[in-house]
């Protein structure tokens, strides 16, 4: 049976967002009878997860936009995953799931065009991202629901392997009424 | 303290031109700096401080103080390398959980921060896509956090020196 890693990269560990998002996931991934399993990164389980990723066959990995880009957590990681790839023979392919403060879902970006790179360098084959934005708040308001949905579509669309575009989704609200009032 | 410099290479003092030879150095690698654990306590439970009392602290102050910063990071995967960029993730405290708008795009209020001119040199072998990725991500950076002006510039580990007596002190 197919192996799907799920592994929480928020600095905030497990009382993160991130971890919110992989648990719907995960729930949307068992209803399709897919093997999950899930983890949370630290300083001090490299080479644990290091091992459980290469011997996965799908990886999501899940984290916040740190100053416009990868947290220096999952950074340090990449590093060693790098480094370890060599006494592998295979190569998992890669999911994000990836959310920032700001309302626009498109802050992501950048971010998502650093773990195509990241996938290059090492030889790992990019799937799919979800970008989403005000994932902050959305999850503690009704539009929670959006992002479900989204989880859902991803799982199926993991489980499918069919090609897509990087999924998005942010709160349907204008820009002034997301910021300070002055 | 008019220029602060912030280094993940060692650097010969005697390498640095003159008007660099009285900038604050600080090399990244061997400070002591914890990773950013996303609490916000320096946003909502004690504004402007974090919770982490380590080199960091001495850092957000400089940058908030000086006119220029010169940031030398190896560029990996189109990005700051991790000793930089965990120093970047720590400058929470010097920004406000405020929003504003900004050219049409929501951005973070800063907090009494002097505006300044950033010079941003990556070094290593870098790929064209690599470089196209990291000017878009210092350029995100500028709008940020308030950039006055910047600029991006590539050269291979050796070259540093040699860039840096290209800077000129006006």
């Amino acid at each position: 049976m197919e192996q799907v890693l799920l592994l929480n990269a928020s600095p905030r560990s497990t009382e993160s967002s991130s971890a919110i998002y992989l648990s719907h996931l995960e729930t949307a991934l068992k209803k399709q009878e897919v093997s999950c399993s899930s983890v949370t990164l630290s300083s001090d389980n490299h080479h644990e997860l290091g091992d459980q990723l290469f011997h996965s066959d799908k990886v999501v990995m899940a984290f916040p936009l740190y100053a416009d880009c990868i947290p220096s957590t999952l950074l340090s990681f990449w590093n060693y995953i790098e480094q370890q790839a060599s006494e592998y023979n295979t190569r998992p392919k890669i999911y994000v799931v990836i959310n920032c403060g700001y309302l626009e879902h498109t802050d992501n970006d950048i971010a998502i065009s650093i773990v195509k790179q990241f996938c290059i360098q090492v030889g790992f084959e990019y799937g799919f991202a979800l970008k989403i934005g005000s994932g902050e708040m959305i999850m503690t308001i009704p539009f929670k629901f959006m992002v479900i949905a989204k989880l859902k579509k991803m799982s199926k669309l993991i489980c499918s392997e069919a090609s897509t575009e990087d999924l998005y989704v942010q709160m349907p609200l204008g820009k002034k009424m997301f910021v300070k009032k002055e | 303290m008019q220029t602060l410099l912030l280094t993940d290479v060692q650097l010969m003092y005697s390498e640095l031109p003159l008007h660099l030879q009285e900038a604050k150095i600080v090399d990244v690698q061997s400070a002591n700096v914890s990773p950013c654990i996303g609490c916000y306590t320096c946003w909502i439970k004690t504004p402007g401080k974090c919770v982490f009392k380590d080199d960091a602290v001495q850092i957000n102050r400089d940058i908030i103080q000086c006119e220029t910063v010169i940031y030398i990071s190896r560029v990996k995967y189109g990005c700051y390398d991790t000793p930089l960029k965990r120093i970047l993730d720590r400058t929470n405290p010097i920004q406000q959980q405020l929003l504003r708008l900004h050219e049409n795009e929501i951005h973070q209020v800063q907090r009494d921060v002097k505006q300044k001119d950033v010079i941003i040199i990556g070094y290593g072998d870098i790929s064209d896509e690599e470089k196209h990725i990291f000017e878009n991500l210092v350029a995100r950076n500028a709008l940020h956090m308030s950039y006055r002006n910047y600029q991006v510039i590539f050269c291979k580990k050796e070259g540093i020196a040699e860039v840096l007596k290209g800077i000129s002190d006006s």
